[in-house]
């Protein structure tokens, strides 16, 4: 195999727990009566979203750049499909929490970033 | 070895190929583990029945709803003695004492109330409709002014005419009937050019009105009621009867907002009970809008239930595709080395095992997008007017895909991870 592993550290560890926590539930927010009030094909891209997120998440598990890259695109990809359709009517600070653990997890990970593995 | 060589000259169709390779596989593997399989999709199936099944209700509801209220005229103010609010601190002692709305008030309104289209007066009682042997109990008796077909959309003549100008001037007992009224006073005759007994009068039945169901807004169901002109019932009633409801109806101009039409008609009406600008309305300026906010959050609550429900049924059902995945992983292991080692990419790994997860999750949602459909005929049987909508149909395809791809991809990920020699010598 080309490239290496390298061992994950403990603080990378806990912040992915935490984003797959968020993505569950951002993803099951996703299908709720508020998000679909907001357009007809907004749950569908919400949740497609959520779901490139979790994966951005398993790559980061294992240490992989392209989980980063995906984790940042998909994160631009989610804010500027809210500011597009409007939706700043995230139930509770979820919107506040997913916003400001997304912003650490990228702070975060650009540390490990030439640290992390380059393939697959 | 002709196939081969197309392969390599077409990265496109190498794609393709191994994209419904990995559909085979999965196929196969489904098949070769029914009852797992069946087990596993149950938790899907549920959770996209009961979400797509609550946005199905809501969805079929609302737009029953908002049928209500074109038909009671999304701008036509109701002038009343009673407010259509339903909070509970409803202060109905204040409103009891207020008077009705009158005849002459209805007409001072068209005189001076410039925004207005059109407005009509409206009172009613219930009462037992006969013709010879045959009687419809608690029909709804109105009597109408004659603006009010222009007022409100729910005088459809099916089959007649309506009243003329004379009719309503001189008061003739005359009637409009709805069609349960008819079909239960003539079973197979021509009501019209028949006299009907009304609030013990004979009344000739010059049409008859289409059917239209009840509403679920208000209590006005147009298939068991009458219709007299106004100056002819007046003469059947007591009109100084408090519980009698009695209505002006106002139609908004073309343009003209109901907030405008509102502010128009409160100084009006102030002006022709000469109230002084200390003195509380004595009077309800209703709109339709009122009684669909309050259904609206109804709704709210009930879609926040569904969701809830739904997406812990999916969530739980994600998580069993999840499980079956890493057996699935597991028990291939010692296959997928094979495979490596014989030149199969990570990637193809990866599509053969997201693709399993994912058609096991698609079909788990299509199982209770049909369960949903069945409901929906069952429903449609009984005439409750629901619509499984394309948009529903794709929200729940989607939501099935993407539990797949969620739910399949770590297992999907590690068995594409691993090592062929280790994963050959596997024993599982």
């Amino acid at each position: 195999m080309v490239g290496y592993s390298t061992k994950r550290p403990i603080l990378i560890s806990i912040l992915t727990v935490m984003g797959w926590i968020m993505v569950i539930f951002n993803f099951l927010i996703a299908f709720s009566p508020a998000i679909k009030k907001i357009g007809e094909f907004y749950p569908a891209l919400y949740s497609l979203v959520m779901c490139l997120q979790f994966i951005a998440f398993v790559g980061i598990w294992y240490m992989k750049r392209w989980g980063l890259e995906l984790f940042i695109a998909s994160f631009f990809a989610r804010d500027i499909l809210a500011v597009l359709m409007g939706d700043f009517s995230n139930p509770g600070g979820m919107f506040l929490f997913s916003f400001t653990l997304s912003v650490l997890i990228i702070i975060v990970m650009l540390f490990y970033y030439k640290r992390m593995d380059l393939n697959l | 070895m002709q196939n081969n060589v197309l392969l390599q000259q077409r990265p496109y169709m190498l794609s393709l190929h191994l994209f419904f390779e990995s559909i085979t596989f999965a196929f196969k593997a489904l098949v070769q583990n029914k009852l797992r399989s069946i087990l596993s999709l149950l938790g899907i199936t549920i959770g996209i029945f009961s979400i797509i099944a609550v946005f199905t209700f809501i969805d079929s509801f609302q737009m029953s709803l908002q049928k209500d209220v074109n038909n009671l005229g999304s701008n036509v103010i109701y002038v009343e003695k009673w407010p259509w609010t339903f909070s509970k601190d409803y202060p109905w002692w204040k409103y009891w004492d207020r008077p009705q709305p009158t005849m002459n008030e209805k007409d001072f309104i068209e005189k001076k109330c410039k925004t207005a289209e059109s407005v009509a007066f409206t009172f009613g009682t219930n009462s037992t409709v006969e013709y010879f042997n045959s009687s419809v109990d608690n029909v709804s008796v109105n009597g109408i002014s004659d603006d009010y077909n222009k007022v409100v959309n729910w005088v459809q003549i099916n089959n007649g005419r309506y009243f003329t100008p004379n009719e309503f001037s001189s008061g003739s007992n005359v009637a409009i009937i709805g069609c349960d009224v008819a079909s239960g006073l003539f079973a197979n005759q021509e009501p019209i050019g028949k006299y009907i007994k009304v609030l013990g009068r004979k009344v000739l039945v010059v049409a008859v009105m289409k059917k239209q169901g009840e509403s679920k807004l208000s209590d006005i169901n147009m298939d068991v009621s009458v219709l007299l002109p106004a100056n002819f019932e007046r003469t059947l009633l007591d009109m100084r009867n408090r519980w009698m409801q009695k209505v002006i109806l106002v139609k908004a101009r073309t343009g003209v907002s109901n907030e405008q039409l509102i502010s128009e008609l409160k100084g009006v009406m102030r002006s022709v009970r000469e109230l002084k600008p200390e003195q509380e309305d004595n009077f309800a300026l209703n709109e339709s809008s009122m009684v669909s906010k309050n259904f609206t959050s109804l709704f709210d609550i009930v879609a926040v239930i569904g969701w809830v429900i739904g997406g812990f049924s999916i969530l739980v059902g994600g998580i069993g595709i999840a499980n079956i995945m890493f057996v699935s992983v597991k028990e291939r292991t010692s296959l997928i080395g094979i495979q490596k080692s014989l030149g199969a990419k990570n990637y193809f790994i990866l599509l053969q095992f997201i693709t399993e997860a994912i058609l096991l999750s698609l079909i788990g949602g299509l199982l209770g997008i049909s369960v949903d459909g069945i409901f929906v005929l069952i429903g449609n049987s009984f005439d409750m007017g629901l619509v499984l909508s394309l948009s529903n149909i794709m929200l729940g395809i989607t939501i099935s895909i993407l539990i797949g791809l969620i739910s399949g991809f770590i297992p999907a990920y590690t068995a594409s991870q691993l090592d062929p020699v280790e994963a050959i010598r596997s024993t599982y």
